[in-house]
This record gives structure tokens, sequence and C-alpha cells, in this order.
């Protein structure tokens, strides 16, 4: 990375950073003015603090919920693409399946989950069932509609040329899909981990989930709140890990500055 | 077939319409888009079709390049007639002698300029590095040295028609049908291309059927024009210009019979 590059990308972040330098500053005079109890609200400082402290713990647990979720969404990135690619090439599939992939998402996980480790124990698949039902819909859906912005003059072209349906899928409507599938995956990623910690807050042997709940039942509120930023910095990490992802699958759809073909 | 003979030859006549007809289907009622359409292109000819927006020339390269049938009439490319009826798969097969270029360019963003050229190469079966090297080679001739490694997006407007061109080209066909490949450009950059594609035709012995909207364009390219009735098309009239080959471009015809040609063609397309 160039220095140029560096300093824009800098700036980029710098009015995210000064936000959230300004909310904590407010949290922590917040509570040194009030008097609050740490139990009710610990202040940032104290937050951080704790967490150090706890770090090899919270990494313990922090390691075991990312491993959760990056099985979890690998599953769903083989599943999505094979419905998704079955119903590209199957017209009747494609009404079949929407109906049950929008149930899926009606599902309620906070009826579901506990039913899972009842069905499957604290072990991971539980925490992988509920991983894939909450990404799986919008990563299928995303790359379903990916191959449908394929513009008829591109198949037209392809098919006089001589191409095969499966030729055209493969050169034509799976690179027109990446901008959408990329999209989708990040919404799915986020979605991955909220599921995992709920999945483990129900109930399992490790996880930040786990580590939740009880830090909570012994008022740690301040663990509590160490094991929430950790989440949030892994959700955004992962968040971050599909623009890679999407600059070395798919180059042409992150071309900065002009704007790319649709 | 060696990179430095793209065109393969084969027996008859590139392209031979016999009374083509067609019709749509649409919600309400049948629309009848071409009727009666009758056409011959010779080996080695420029033939420009030109009539009203929306009259069916489309269709008409749509039925040639095998993308849809024709309800009635016979279409014949290098002595293989399409047929009318039958596998999509078969008909596909078939429709593989004529190159198509469609009205948009269609570069892929995901593909290099060589990348996007060799497309048709690679549907047909070609291997990449080989297919790459006959794209390569002709790189020069279009105009196109040092943008190998470009994206399309890159390019030009007059660019990025010549690499759909190239790809029209590497096909390997003996007929290139062009939807108005110069009708989003600028009056400056269309004229060059005019020029450029003339020149390229002469040289390397093409035979073009190209759509255009533009009476000046076809009578400078062409060695007959044909015009269209609006829909449902049929043939209105047939313009010969006689265009002595291998000489230059300018002066194989002459700015009179240019101006002649040009009021014809007008007088023929307006009255309705
Ligand atoms: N699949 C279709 N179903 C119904 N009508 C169609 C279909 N395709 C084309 N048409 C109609 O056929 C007519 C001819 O269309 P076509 O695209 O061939 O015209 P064109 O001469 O190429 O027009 P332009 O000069 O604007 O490119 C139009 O009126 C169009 O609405
Ligand atoms: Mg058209």
């Amino acid at each position: 990375m160039d220095i140029s590059r560096a300093v824009r990308t800098v700036r980029r972040l710098l009015p995210a950073i000064l936000l959230g330098v300004l909310l904590l500053v407010g949290w922590e005079l917040y509570v040194r003015i009030s008097g609050v109890r740490p139990q009710i609200l610990p202040a940032p400082s104290r937050v951080f603090a704790q967490g150090i402290a706890h770090s090899s713990d919270l990494w313990r647990h922090a390691s075991a919920t990312l491993q959760v979720t990056l099985i979890g969404c690998s599953l769903t990135l083989i599943v999505s693409w094979l419905i998704a690619t079955a119903v590209d090439f199957i017209p009747w599939f494609r009404l079949s399946v929407t109906p049950f992939l929008v149930a899926s998402q009606t599902i309620p996980i906070v009826a579901i989950a506990p039913l899972m480790i009842i069905w499957f124990g604290f072990g991971t698949l539980p925490k992988v069932l509920v991983i894939i039902l909450v990404t799986f819909f919008p990563i299928t859906l995303g790359l379903i509609e990916g191959f449908l912005t394929t513009s008829p003059t591109a198949t037209a072209l392809l098919t006089s040329m001589g191409a095969s349906r499966w030729q055209i899928f493969y050169r034509l409507r799976v690179p027109q899909a990446m901008p959408r599938f990329f999209t989708s995956l990040r919404i799915g990623v986020t979605y991955a981990v909220v599921g995992a910690i709920f999945a483990e807050y129900v109930g399992a042997r490790a996880g930040l989930g786990l580590y939740m709940s009880a830090q909570k039942n012994s008022f740690r509120t301040d663990l509590v709140l160490a094991a929430v930023a950790l989440t949030a910095l892994m959700s955004v990490a992962l968040f971050l890990f599909t623009y890679l992802v999407q600059r070395i699958v798919a180059p042409w759809t992150v071309v900065t500055g002009k704007d790319t073909r649709g | 077939m060696s990179a430095n003979t793209p065109l393969r030859s084969a027996p008859g006549l590139p392209l031979k319409i016999s009374n083509v007809s067609k019709s749509f289907a649409t919600n309400r009622d049948v629309r009848p888009v071409l009727t009666d359409i009758s056409i011959t292109v010779n080996r080695g000819e420029f033939v420009s079709l030109i009539g009203p927006s929306g009259c069916g020339k489309s269709t008409l390269f749509n039925i040639l390049a095998g993308l849809d049938r024709a309800d009635s009439g016979e279409v014949v490319i290098d002595g293989v007639t399409l047929p009318l009826t039958g596998s999509a798969k078969r008909f596909r097969h078939r429709a593989a002698h004529c190159a198509y270029m469609p009205q948009d360019d269609v570069l892929f963003p995901w593909r290099t300029v060589l990348d996007n050229a060799i497309l048709g190469l690679q549907i047909a079966g070609t291997g990449r590095a080989e297919a790459r090297a006959r794209a390569r080679d002709l790189f020069p001739a279009f105009g196109l040295t040092g943008f190998e490694d470009a994206h399309p997006e890159h390019l030009s407007g007059g660019m990025r028609q010549r690499v759909a061109l190239l790809r029209t080209v590497l096909q390997g066909t003996n007929t290139l049908l062009l939807d108005e490949p110069f009708g989003a450009l600028d009056s400056l950059t269309r004229t060059d291309m005019q020029d450029w594609l003339h020149g390229m035709w002469r040289d390397m012995g093409w035979t073009i059927l190209l759509i255009t909207h533009d009476i000046r364009e076809a009578v400078r390219l062409s060695d007959r024009v044909i015009a269209l009735t609006p829909r449902p098309a049929s043939v209105r009239g047939i313009i010969e210009l006689s265009r002595p080959r291998g000489d230059g471009f300018e002066p194989s015809i002459t700015s009179q019979e240019m101006m002649r040609a040009e009021t014809t063609l007008t007088t023929l397309l307006h009255n309705t």
C-alpha cells in the first residue's frame, strides 16, 4: 500500500474514529460525575482494564465463537451456491423454493435456538445450524437476484456464439452476480456473529455468548461489555474481510474512482 | 486454421435470405415484424440495411444469428439452411456460421481487452493460450496494441467498438452481422471508424451485413444499400453503388454519385 492510499484510508476512517472517541469520553465523564455503581454501568476505562485482565479467558471464548461463525458461514456458502445455481437452471425450482426461503426467515431464533440445544446438545452443531438459518436467506437471495441482473443482450451474444446454458452460467451469470453476492455476504457475516452469540447464550461449552451469560449472572457488567466490544470488533473484522476477498475474487467490482458498469 | 487466415472459406453464397417472415405474439394480437424479406449477399460484399427505428432490423439479425426463428421463408448461410424448427442446440450449432455484433458492445468488465476479444473462441472450445495468441496477431490491425491488459471501462467509445469487432471477427466465420456498430459514437469518431472499418473490410476480405440508421454511413461504406419499410419490414428498394474493388476509400465513389444515392434513399425512406 503506497502512502497516498494509506493517507486516504485514514482520512476516510477519521470521522468514525472521532465519533467513537467522543461517545467513549461522554460515557466516561457521565460515569465519573454521576457516581453510578460499576455493577450497573462501568466506565469504559474499567471495561477496558478488566477486559485486558481477563484477556486469556476472553480470547478463548472469542476463538470458539469465531470458529463456529466461520464454519457456519462456509456451510452457508456451499448451500447457498447449490440452491441458487439450481434455481437459476430450473425455473420451477425457484417457485417451489422461494416460500421456504422466506419462511426460514420468519422462524424466531429465540424459539428455535433452545430447541436446537435440546436436539443436538451443547456442541458445535446447534450453533452452526443457527448460523446457517440466519445467513442462508440473504446470501441465497443475493445470488439468485445477482444472476438475474444479467443483460439479455449479453446472453444473446453468448448464445449466438453457440454457448451452452452452462457456459452462459459460468462465463456470464456468475461474474455478473458478484456485486450482489458480496453485498449479501456482508449482511450474512454480520448476522452470523449475532446468531452465534445468541446460540451460545442459550447454552454452550464455550463462546462469547456463554461468557456474557455467565458474567451477567455474577453481575460482572464490565466483563459483559468487554465481550460485547470484542463481538463488535469481530463483526467489523469479518465485514472488512469480505472486502478483501472481493478485491481478490472480483476486482472489477471494486474499481474505485470510476463507476463500474452495471 | 492459422492465425493469419481468420476467415473460413466455404462453398455457396455467404448469405441468402428468401421470403422470410416473422411476427411476435403480443398479449392482444399478433404483431407482424418482417414480411417476405429476400436478401442475397455475395462473398466479400458490404451490404447495409437501413430502415426506420423499430422496423425489425435487429429481429432479422437475431434470426440470422440463430437467436430467433423465422415463421416462414428460408435462410441459407454458407450453403447451410437454418432450420425453422428443431432443437435449440442444433439451431445454435447451425447459427455459428454468422458472427454477430450486437447493438451494444457488450464488453465484460471482468475481462481484459484481450480476454474479451477471445470470448467467442473460448466458447467454441479453443484453449485460452491459443486463443490469446490468435487475438494478439490481430491487435495491431485493430489499433489496440498496448491495450491487451486494459479493462474495457478505460477505453474510448471507438476503441470499445473495435474490441467488440475484433471479438466478432475472431469467431472465424465468413459473415459479419454488425448491428449499428457506430450508433453511440460522436460524429468525428464515427467517421474515423467508418474509414477504418472500410479499410479493414477491403484488406481482410470480410463479408459484411451492416444495420444503420444513417443514410450517409450506408452510402459511404456499402456496395449495396437495402432500404426497409417501417414495421412490418419489407424491402422497399435496393441501391447499388459502383465501388471499384481494391481502390482507396475516398476516390472510389464520386461525391456526385454519393449525393444521388443519398437523395434516392431519403426519398425511399420518407415516402411511406
Ligand atoms: N420478443 C418480442 N416480442 C414482441 N415484440 C417484439 C419482440 N422483439 C421485438 N419486438 C418488436 O418488433 C419490432 C422490431 O424490433 P427490432 O428490435 O427488430 O427493431 P429495429 O429495427 O432493430 O429497431 P432499432 O432501429 O430501434 O434498433 C419492434 O416494434 C419491437 O417492439
Ligand atoms: Mg435494433
